[in-house]
């Protein structure tokens, strides 16, 4: 519906839209010796009061000279306003928006066009430390629930006119912004047209969280494995633009979305980059072992000693029997139950609120680790065997990974538990061929580790083991083909 | 983009050609070259790698003259569109029998070896699962998987190899004698298996891309798994000589069951190197499984979107025919019977008539 | 589609359940480190020493059977555990057994089919009964054979009085040497057990005992005489010497229409001790090389005299070798061949005094 010029007819239509709405300010007054009404309308809370009342209020309240309609807007963008944003609308659905997204809207009588005037100022909590992604080296800082913040803590990071932005609003109701970033000249050109082709496609009521946009975006939505990669931290997101990778900034997220994405990606650390490379590949290497025990360490451990013990050496054989005198469980179900123990131990650790949290989870310890195995009820092999898998999960840098191989621990744990060690083997197979087939924006998800001579083998750089800074001196896959050379490495 | 696009690069083949060569085959040829051979069944390994490098050559020679042909519009263009129809379908006849008996082989080793009780049709059954999964993917699958399990396999093998070759006695394979022609005749049906592999090279071209200096890799490829086929032999004779290699069912596992070093954690590697089979088996079955598929799609011309209708016809077809042989000695024998007829029409016979056809008609390439 | 994709993932988790046909937990298993078998009327009695699990003294198993499937399947039935033998480590075979040619290779053909058995066993002998070396063993080893197999696979290649033999090496040789090979000899005696020797079979069947010094002279023909210490006598007083590298190279020639086989065996020597000779010194150390090159040789064919005495050169090796130079060997080695043992020892350290 346009804007009448007929300011009443504005103001009763505004009501009727906000009725109800307890938090939505109103407000009519005479500019211009009297002449002229204005009728301001504003979402408490979400707007900065302050600029509202020094930039617009007082400036408008000091307005003396007297104007015609036309010249009133033209007076109050360019002499009264003295805010930076300012623009026009002429549609009351525009004005709505606007006034829920925390600008302020002035309606003008006799004119058709209301101003709407960025006022912004969100609650929200500073700038603080990454709470899933911490290191020890290299910067602290995370995402904030405030879009242009977080857009702020990228730019400061690449400052090169390069670093593209474009907005969309996704959410039939929520209207959520989301910030599509990229390297203009590093970026491969078709996945930035599928990503903004998937973006406007998106049609559902509201956009909570980057979590929905990544759900929605991803292509094999059944698979376990995540097919974009989430982060807070600013400098992981300004190292992927500067590999050629898409960045989603969502609004009310604390996370930011990059993509495409690698399996090897999900095994890079921020602070991979900030030590030296020597120590760096070491702790790569574990990372990808830790997987590996993850995933396969509690059917090995059921295939060897229920089906297999001739391959466990004797003494450790014997003394796995021994162990399990008088136990009441079979291996399976002691490892079924010490498997689901971790799990709630795990969960519960996550919902108690911090204070009791450690104090919890030194309890839950004792009473599983200690306790039980003094009862009898599970051997103590059992219980190394749960926290040793539990604590490679938790080496991998990822979290979306490390659910995915949660799962996948499971499917391999029930096939030995059937099949012993053929049954591990076709697990792992399984989850293999899985992993092979699965593709992000048309990079294959286990590159590099297959095709790899796509990219001339560069990509071999930076995988188990990465080279020395100045080594690098190619950019990724990721990157368009004739954007890949770096000049003096990294 | 360069994934999504059913193709595979030459070095995905290469991978996978390597490892199609040890499949069950390599399990048992040592012992099958010391029975036919004796004490130069390494030598005859040699000469039968090498013919079989040749032939190699030859596929691909054939395959970049028509890079858009599968093995169907090969024999549909030379023999015509009835006699190449069934041609093709007997290509598929192969690919069922090839499959299977290589699955039963394998599952009947597990079987014997690791799961005595457990029923030989759920081994079968479950094998043939994962195969199909994968081949459902497409063949690019089976490619990446192939190039990743290349390291898992290859590496540990000849890592292995190398710790046999430093602590044995050469003294066994002396005096070296160079193999009589009755030698090579009666190993022919032994070694016709090691070419199972080549199959691929009936359905690959028009899946491949890049296709530089592909005589030349391929060919250095062959002679790798010749070489590695070799010192397989070697090794087997060096430890065991030629009359203990001979009664041995599965001297490749004993021989490599032998090595020990400090360090080592297992107590018993056998069972555990099985799992190098597991590989090339699952690799070459779900190859197989994709041929087929093709080659139904081709010949009855259906939409490349109903590929893995054809699994269904496949996945019966493959566990009965591998449920047939009662055991595994049946298996072993039936293929060593019947291989040799089979390659030779598909491998040999065929391809060197397609060729000559080609060059009396004067075709030109096809692209 | 959608349907049968469900029935499909719902149904083989089911069928899949109902499996674990395999399946038998670690405590459900009597691990057997050591096995015995001895001759019993129609077949064999059988005795393992099982693992110690801690759960009390371990018990000798004994049982007897036509076969050692049957033994081992009468076992089972007494027991509320399985019988598992993927464990095993040693192998014992009585002197009963090893008299007796096909008893012999009738346990041995179903201990070469056996997937349970690992090859890497190792396989002895024994002058008396292979039940009498498991009770021995229960008493002496806390691991029931684990330590005594321990010292096979790594100490007795360097005592040089006995060598260790795997099961696969067995059969290898077994094959090759039709029916003849040289086990290693365990013994029970008052002390505990004795391990140094050999037992020397032949066609499949025990040919001789070997006493330590015999099969020191078998380990200097294989060239294993790694750690073997030999004594010498020089004025009364005794010179030790240890083998510090032992090789043995084989040469067949015709010399006068006869086969010669020159036997070199090549040595490497630390000295222990020595007379008054200064061993640091060229003449002085040639002194002692001397003094121990003839002790090795008597050693050496007082052990082949063994073999002459039961006319076979199986066992030791020779005829095989002879048949790898020679494959028109007629089968009667010592009617054709003539050995000659020759020495050579280097004394490469004389410790810390001259």
């Amino acid at each position: 519906m346009q804007i009448s010029k007929n300011l009443s007819e504005n103001m009763i239509a505004i009501k009727e839209t906000f009725r109800d709405c307890g938090d939505v300010i109103m407000r009519e007054f005479v500019v211009g010796s009297g002449k002229s009404r204005i009728f301001m309308i504003f979402t408490d809370n979400i707007v900065d009061s302050d600029t509202i009342h020094e930039f617009i209020m007082t400036n408008l309240m000091g307005l003396y000279k007297e104007c015609d309609e036309s010249g009133l807007l033209k007076v109050l963008m360019e002499d009264i306003i003295a805010v930076g944003e300012v623009g026009k609308i002429d549609t009351l659905q525009q004005v709505v928006d606007g006034v829920l997204l925390g600008d302020t809207v002035l309606f003008m009588e006799g004119n058709e066009f209301a101003l709407q005037v960025s006022t912004k100022g969100f609650p929200s909590r500073g700038v603080s430390q990454a709470q899933t992604e911490v290191v020890v080296l290299g910067p602290k800082d995370a995402f904030l629930e405030v879009m242009a913040t977080n857009i702020v803590l990228i730019r400061r990071r690449i400052r090169d006119s390069n670093l593209k932005l474009k907005r969309k609003k996704i959410g039939r109701r929520s209207k959520t912004d989301v910030a599509l970033m990229y390297m203009e000249d590093l970026v491969r050109p078709e996945t930035l047209r599928i990503v903004e082709k998937q973006l406007d496609r998106m049609n559902l009521d509201a956009i909570l969280d980057s979590g929905y946009v990544e759900q929605l975006m991803e292509k094999h939505w059944s698979s376990p494995f995540p097919q974009l990669q989430m982060t807070e931290r600013p400098d992981k997101a300004a190292s992927a633009l500067l590999e050629g990778r898409v960045v989603l900034v969502v609004d009310n997220t604390p996370v930011v979305v990059m993509l495409p994405v690698t399996l090897n990606v999900f095994f890079q650390a921020a602070e991979d980059y900030y030590d030296r490379w020597a120590i760096m590949s070491f702790i790569r290497t574990i990372r990808y072992i830790a997987a590996m025990v993850a995933i396969a360490l509690p059917g090995l451990y059921i295939a060897l000693s229920v089906y297999h013990p001739e391959l466990i050496p004797t003494a450790l054989a014997i003394k796995i029997a021994a162990t399990r005198q008088n136990i009441p469980f079979t291996v399976v179900g002691e490892v079924v139950i010490m498997e689901l123990a971790f799990e709630l131990l795990r969960e519960a650790g996550i919902r108690l609120p911090s204070p009791v949290s450690s104090t919890i989870g030194i309890v839950g310890g004792i009473i599983i680790g200690s306790a039980a195995v003094e009862a009898g009820i599970v051997s103590p092999t059992v219980v190394i065997v749960s926290a040793l898998t539990g604590i490679c999960s938790f080496v991998i840098p990822n979290v979306a990974l490390v659910s995915g191989l949660r799962l996948c621990k499971y499917l391999a744990f029930l096939l030995s538990a059937v099949l012993g060690l053929f049954g591990l083997w076709v697990a792992l197979l399984f989850i293999l061929a899985h992993l092979c087939s699965l593709t992000s924006y048309g990079i294959p998800f286990m590159y590099p580790f297959c095709s790899a001579s796509v990219n001339d083998d560069v990509d071999w750089e930076d995988t188990v083991f990465r080279m020395p800074l100045n080594k690098m001196k190619r950019r990724p896959i990721f990157t368009k083909p004739s954007a890949r050379g770096r000049k003096g490495g990294a | 983009m360069f994934a999504e696009n059913q193709k595979i690069s030459v070095r995905q083949l290469q991978v996978l050609l390597l490892l199609y060569y040890f499949g069950t085959t390599a399990l048992f040829l040592p012992s099958d070259a010391a029975v036919t051979g004796g004490n130069s069944g390494w030598i005859v390994t040699i000469l039968w790698g090498v013919a079989a490098s040749f032939l190699a050559v030859l596929f691909v020679y054939l395959g970049e003259k028509h890079p858009s042909y599968t093995a169907v519009e090969w024999y549909r263009r030379a023999f015509g569109r009835h006699l190449g129809t069934v041609l093709a379908l007997g290509l598929g006849g192969k690919i069922i029998f090839d499959g299977a008996m290589e699955l039963r082989l394998f599952c009947d080793i597990i079987s014997s070896s690791m799961l005595p009780r457990t029923p030989q049709w759920l081994i079968i059954a479950l094998t043939l699962f994962l195969c199909c999964l994968a081949a459902s993917y497409g063949i690019e699958c089976a490619a990446r998987s192939g190039e990743i399990l290349f390291f898992a396999v290859l590496i540990p093998l000849v890592v292995v190899l190398i710790f046999v070759a430093i602590s044995t006695n050469y003294n066994r394979l002396l005096p070296v004698q160079m193999p009589a022609f009755s030698s090579l005749r009666e190993s022919m049906p032994f070694f016709a298996p090691l070419l199972q592999g080549f199959m691929v090279f009936l359905f690959i071209f028009p899946s491949l891309e890049k296709r530089r200096h592909m005589k030349r890799r391929i060919w250095l490829t062959c002679l790798a798994a010749t070489g590695l086929m070799t010192v397989l032999v070697f090794l087997s004779l060096a430890v065991y000589g030629t009359a203990a290699l001979s009664e041995k069912l599965l001297p490749t596992l004993q021989m490599m069951e032998r090595v020990s070093f400090s360090g080592i954690f297992l107590g018993r590697q056998d069972l555990f190197l099985l799992w190098f089979w597991m590989v090339t088996t699952f690799l070459y079955v779900t190859s197989l499984i994709f041929f087929g598929q093709e080659l139904c799609s081709r010949v009855f011309q259906s939409k490349k979107n109903k590929r893995n209708l054809w699994l269904f016809l496949f996945i019966p077809l493959l566990f009965v025919v591998a449920l047939l042989p009662k055991d595994m000695a049946e298996a072993y024998w039936l293929r060593i019977r019947v291989t040799p007829w089979l390659s030779g029409i598909f491998f040999v016979a065929l391809p060197v008539l397609m060729l000559f056809i080609d060059t009396v008609k004067g075709r030109g390439g096809h692209e | 589609m959608n349907k049968w994709k469900w029935v499909f993932v719902t149904v083989i988790p089911l069928f899949l359940a109902t499996g674990c046909w395999d399946k038998r937990d670690p405590e459900d298993r009597e691990y057997m480190i050591t096995m015995g078998v001895d001759k019993w009327e129609s077949g064999y009695s059988v005795s393992f020493a099982p693992a110690n699990t801690e759960e009390g003294e371990p018990q000798k198993m004994l049982c007897r059977g036509n076969t050692l499937a049957d033994a081992i399947a009468g076992n089972d039935s007494r027991n509320s555990k399985k019988t598992e033998l993927g464990q095993m480590k040693m192998i014992v075979f009585g002197k009963s057994l090893l008299e007796d040619s096909e008893k012999l290779q009738s346990f041995l053909e179903e201990l070469k089919r056996s997937q349970e058995i690992s090859k890497k066993v190792t396989v002895l002998g024994t002058d008396g009964t292979a039940e009498a070396c498991i009770d021995a063993m229960l008493k002496e080893d806390d691991g029931t054979g684990l330590f005594l197999w321990d010292f096979y696979k790594n100490t007795a290649k360097e005592v040089g009085v006995t060598k260790s033999l795997d099961m696969d090496t067995f059969f290898t040789e077994l094959e090759e040497q039709n029916g003849s090979c040289v086990l290693p000899r365990i013994q029970p005696i008052e002390e505990g057990l004795h391990l140094g020797g050999g037992v020397a079979l032949s066609e499949f069947s025990l040919a001789a005992f070997f006493s330590d010094q015999e099969e020191q002279g078998y380990l200097f023909l294989v060239g294993e005489a790694e750690g073997a210490v030999l004594e010498a006598d020089d004025g009364g007083k005794k010179i030790p010497l240890r083998i510090a590298r032992s090789r043995a190279k084989y040469k067949f020639e015709t010399e006068d229409g006869k086969t010669v086989c020159h036997i070199r065996l090549r040595l490497y020597g630390e000295l222990l001790g020595s007379a008054n000779t200064d061993a640091f010194t060229e003449e002085g150390a040639k002194e002692m090389e001397n003094l121990f090159t003839e002790i090795i040789k008597e050693k050496v064919e007082n052990t082949i005299k063994i073999a002459q005495e039961k006319e076979t050169a199986e066992f030791l090796g020779l005829a095989v070798r002879l048949r790898q130079k020679n494959l028109d060997d007629s089968g009667n080695f010592w009617e054709e061949v003539t050995i000659s043992i020759e020495p050579s020892l280097k004394i490469r350290d004389t410790g810390r005094i001259r």
